[in-house]
């Protein structure tokens, strides 16, 4: 730590660093800078609604939460990643404490998520992230065994699914998305078997799946037959792993009745809230406004976009959250296909690199962090630019290191240092 | 520092973790690729269209004026408060606000946009209407906060205003919210909305075409919350007013009638008419009420009043009541008994000696010492009973009946508003009723002093005087003289409708007009009291006998001035005695009014001590 803060630090980092994944994280961090600009200095038309308006504070703001990130960073890029590893469990408990915690606090946003200790609020949800990915790659480097057998997924799962059901209590559901998008993939990366992949991830499919029919007012009872007799000819074709099947075929069968008990319980706007993300388009002015406002903002950028600061939607404030989880939606706006291309390539160079560092890393805690790490950015980037262009539902998941927000983007760029510092030491372990 | 798993294929893994990276990014360049290329036209309208919000403005409703452009109805500035579909169904802030400041009831907006909602596509995203009327301190608190109400609106919408109350109540009409099956049934430009207003009775009902016009818009740049930034006057579609309406009537005629010249607390109705033209004058029915009553929205508690007052304000008397025309009957009897040849002009009746036997039944004549024996005309002018007794059964049911309906009684008249045909009985009827033998010739005898069933309208005996004055002719009766549009230009101008010509045969029209003057002059006449300084009136009055022990109705029908018709009327007062009393000095005074003349009460006595002393003879040939 005493190494990042000093100069030499800061030399040593840049003689050490990875260049395109460095350059990839500064570039997003510029667009961040430009978006944001565009988003609270563009002139407001006279009579506007001052209501609508993003402060001017909101980018000097981001100035300063860059400078901490940067700091994370380097933080980051320095600390032994042993020293992470050494302590997974003390994090893990803390991080326990905290969800159980921030649910004693007020209502925020619609969500009980963040702790507000005088001017600092965090969300702990946040911290569990890093977190799970530590601890996971913690137990998959240590513990032998192929994760294929049924066995070998109780642990991880069930560590996995105390803080997942905490953070669904928030109620957060897009964060509960995220522990399952780093699961998955970290699974993946230890060895469970492409299909086994998939086969996992069918019980999530078929409850969206279900939760569509159920939306339609059908009863979508074909899909759920097809789904479990697929599974039923796999496990026949390839016959091993009968337990495992048996259990997933299990899960398949009780998705669609706990999806059913739960519909049925649910409040008219949750239905709706369901209806609209299946359909934005059937109610332009209530649920489905963002997207489709959204939408409406990028389509209208066309090729080249309507140019820095020229975008209407957003200058209307007919574009919500355009600052935080929309921020895609402005630079689709004003800087056209070409700006999102940018965005995309800068996101691929990075995860690239990502991807890279955990495969060539020698030890597998490495291996295992960084690719957890690369999972978790990449579903977030995939999931919030895809929420952006009517692709998947609204999640309230930030787009990492653009769109405005504290803590996230210090944590983000927490453990984009961390996995820097991995892709440069895989000789030294 | 665990060693590495052998049967992890750790090199595959790297590749298919690259290749679904690249697949999530193509799949996420592919549709940003849709949205901002494939469908770039469609986004850039939708995003033009969003920052503009067009607005209605109401067409003002139509001026309703008197025949000599005086405004009778006009519209007075109003707002109404309205608030976006999707602003009620999410915005609890808004609807907090609203509730505090505007006393607006949520729920039953709420339940409104619900009952709006279920009557088909679409109209689940039109606004509902909060409020009808916004005071003044409401509309500065509004306007002064636009950005609290971000979703409501105000619409200004012209309040029905009649200038005179009570005036002309069942010619006017009153507006009321139109109701969701007209709204369905409207379509295009002109469709109505929930919560607009439309004529339902009157002219305001008849002309509704005319007077309601087309809403215009206004496109306006608003910001995401709705709030108007500022307006494009080049997109500006401007309502077009509606048509002004010129009625018949006559102001002054028609307001002097149902205030000074009606006698007070009685019900009845009163109509006059142009006799060159058929055009209505006056059309009055007492009581009335006042219309601005309707036009916020009347409480139930009010409109049950009104529906509930004994003397009926609501119900329209001078086209939809029927009375027993009683001795103004006489003019149809008259006519019956000479073109049916039943009696000669000049040939004297047996002596009326105050009542007529027939079998055993004893029939009465109103004046119990009796006529002695008269000719028609004198027996017309002191409208002796027991002369048309004699006449009742050789004339029959059928042809009085026949002679009635030519004369345009138990049958529409073809006037605009809605009208009662009243009943003339024949032998058809009472057939009907009391079954084929059931009935005798004696019905007849009452039926000819315009007793019994027979029933008329003021308005079919106001348009029988009219045609006795015009020499046989028959014209629809108008209420619209002419419509004009907002600027004053003529779209239509009323022609006089000649339905039928030569009502009278030859003879009876010129006896019947002398008959009528002789009503009024005769010195025996029972119309003395109709009769004005300066001018000959003609009439014939009637006491209709009334069920129970109340007071008579007072009929009084006439034309004027003898010598050249232009008027010509109907007045008929409930159950407030003779029409010779009552009804007939209301007409001397309209006339008076109408041809602008002094009214120094009953002229007749004057009149004739003048004559006599001048020599000369004024009862014609």
């Amino acid at each position: 730590m005493s190494r990042a803060s000093s100069p030499l630090g800061v030399r040593r980092f840049l003689e050490t660093v990875d260049r395109p994944a460095i350059l990839a994280i500064l570039g997003l961090l510029v667009v961040s800078l430009v978006t944001l600009y565009s988003v609270t200095h563009a002139p407001v038309p006279e009579n506007g609604n001052p209501s609508l308006e993003v402060g001017r504070g909101i980018f000097w703001r981001q100035i300063v939460w860059i400078g901490v990130g940067l700091a994370a960073l380097l933080i980051g890029y320095s600390i032994p990643f042993r020293t992470i590893e050494d302590s997974v469990w003390l994090q893990y408990g803390v991080v326990l404490v905290l969800l159980v915690l921030v649910l004693s606090m007020p209502h925020r946003m619609g969500a009980e998520r963040w702790i507000i200790l005088g001017p600092v609020q965090f969300q702990p949800s946040e911290i569990a992230k890093a977190t799970m990915i530590f601890l996971l790659a913690h137990l998959f480097a240590r513990r032998s065994g192929d994760v294929n057998q049924l066995r070998n997924l109780i642990v991880p799962t069930l560590l996995v699914l105390v803080p997942f059901a905490l953070v669904l209590k928030q109620p957060d559901l897009g964060t509960g998305l995220v522990f399952m998008a780093i699961l998955l993939p970290m699974l993946f990366w230890a060895g469970l078997e492409p299909l086994h992949v998939v086969l996992l991830a069918m019980p999530v499919l078929n409850l969206v799946m279900h939760l569509w029919f159920m939306s339609r007012g059908e009863s979508g009872v074909w899909f759920w037959i097809a789904i479990l007799a697929g599974m039923v000819a796999v496990t026949i074709w390839r016959r091993k792993h009968w337990l495992e099947n048996l259990v997933l075929l299990g899960m398949n069968v009780g998705v669609r009745f706990l999806a059913s008990a739960v519909w049925a319980r649910m409040h008219d706007y949750q239905r709706k809230r369901i209806e609209t993300f299946f359909s934005p388009d059937l109610d332009k002015l209530g649920q489905g406004y963002h997207v489709a406002q959204s939408k409406i903002a990028v389509g209208s950028g066309g090729l080249l976009g309507k140019g820095f600061m020229q975008g209407t939607q957003k200058e209307l404030a007919f574009l919500p959250a355009r600052h935080t989880d929309f921020i895609f939606s402005v630079v689709g706006e004003e800087f056209g296909l070409i700006g999102a291309l940018i965005i995309l390539t800068l996101f691929g160079i990075l995860l690239t690199r990502g991807i890279t560092f955990a495969a060539r890393a020698h030890n597998p805690f490495a291996r295992h962090a960084a690719f957890g790490i690369v999972a978790y950015l990449g579903f977030q980037m995939t999931q919030n630019i895809g929420m952006t262009v009517g692709l998947f539902p609204v999640a309230g998941i930030p787009l990492p290191l653009v769109s405005y927000g504290g803590s996230s983007l210090a944590m983000t760029l927490f453990l984009l240092g961390v996995l820097l510092n991995l892709g440069r030491s895989w000789r030294e372990y | 520092m665990g060693g590495r798993r052998s049967h992890v294929d750790e090199a595959r893994n790297a590749r298919l973790a690259h290749v679904v990276l690249a697949g999530a990014l193509l799949l996420l360049a592919g549709r940003i690729f849709t949205v901002q290329v494939i469908e770039h036209r469609k986004f850039l309208r939708l995003a033009l269209e969003n920052q503009f919000k067009i607005k209605r403005v109401i067409a003002p409703r139509g001026i309703i004026r008197d025949r000599t452009g005086k405004s009778l109805v006009d519209n007075v500035a109003e707002y109404e408060l309205w608030i976006d579909a999707s602003a009620l169904r999410s915005d609890h802030a808004l609807l907090g606000a609203l509730a505090r400041d505007f006393g607006v009831d949520t729920l039953a907006a709420r339940s409104r946009w619900e009952a709006q909602k279920a009557r088909g596509r679409g109209q689940g995203n039109l606004p509902v209407k909060l409020l009808d009327h916004v005071t003044k301190e409401q509309l500065s608190l509004f306007e002064q906060n636009t950005g609290r109400y971000a979703g409501a609106d105000l619409l200004a919408r012209g309040r029905r205003r009649y200038l005179y109350d009570d005036f002309a109540t069942h010619v006017l009409g009153y507006v009321g919210e139109v109701p969701p099956d007209l709204v369905e049934k409207s379509q295009g430009t002109r469709a109505y909305r929930l919560g607009d207003f439309y004529g339902r009775s009157g002219v305001e009902a008849l002309c509704e075409d005319d007077l309601r016009g087309q809403d215009g818009a206004r496109r306006v740049q608003v910001n995401a919350a709705g709030q108007e930034l500022f307006e494009l006057p080049d997109k500006a579609d401007p309502p077009l007013p509606g048509h002004d309406i010129e009625l018949t009537v006559d102001f002054d005629l028609q307001h002097q009638l149902e205030t000074q010249l009606w006698p007070q607390d009685r019900a009845g109705a009163a109509v006059v008419i142009d006799v060159r033209t058929g055009e209505l004058l006056a059309a009055v029915s007492k009581p009335g009420y006042d219309l601005n009553r309707f036009s916020v929205g009347i409480s139930t508690g009010d409109y049950e009043k009104l529906r509930n007052d004994p003397l009926t304000p609501l119900f329209n008397r001078y086209a939809r009541a029927t009375y027993p025309p009683g001795s103004t009957f006489k003019i149809v009897s008259s006519t019956a008994a000479l073109e049916n040849h039943v009696v000669r002009i000049d040939q004297p009746m047996g002596a009326c000696g105050g009542s007529y036997r027939v079998g055993n039944h004893v029939f009465k004549c109103w004046e119990d010492r009796g006529h002695g024996s008269l000719a028609m005309l004198h027996a017309f002018e002191q409208s002796c009973d027991v002369y048309y007794y004699q006449l009742a059964r050789p004339i029959g049911q059928d042809r009085l009946a026949d002679t009635a309906r030519q004369l345009g009684f138990g049958r529409v008249t073809g006037f605009d508003l809605p009208e009662e045909r009243g009943l003339i009985p024949d032998s058809a009827y009472y057939d009907r009723v009391f079954g084929k033998r059931g009935w005798t010739t004696t019905l007849v005898v009452n039926c000819i002093i315009g007793q019994g069933e027979v029933l008329v309208t003021p308005l079919q005996m106001a348009r029988l005087a009219a045609a006795v004055a015009n020499g046989g002719r028959m014209y629809k009766p108008q209420i619209i003289h002419r419509v004009l549009d907002s600027n004053g230009r003529v779209l239509r101008a009323v022609e006089p409708v000649l339905e039928r010509d030569g009502v009278f045969p030859d003879g009876i029209g010129d006896f019947l007009r002398k008959a009528m003057l002789e009503v009024v002059i005769g010195d025996h006449g029972t119309g003395h009291a109709a009769l004005p300084d300066s001018i000959l009136v003609a009439g014939k009055t009637g006491t209709a006998e009334t069920p129970g022990k109340i007071e008579d109705h007072a009929w009084f029908v006439f034309f004027a001035p003898y010598d050249d018709p232009q008027i010509a009327g109907a007045i008929i007062v409930e159950r407030a005695g003779h029409g010779g009393s009552v009804a007939a000095p209301i007409a001397r005074q309209l006339i008076s009014t109408y041809f602008h003349i002094p009214d120094n009460g009953p002229a007749y006595w004057r009149r004739m001590a003048a004559l006599r002393a001048s020599g000369v003879h004024i009862r014609g040939t």
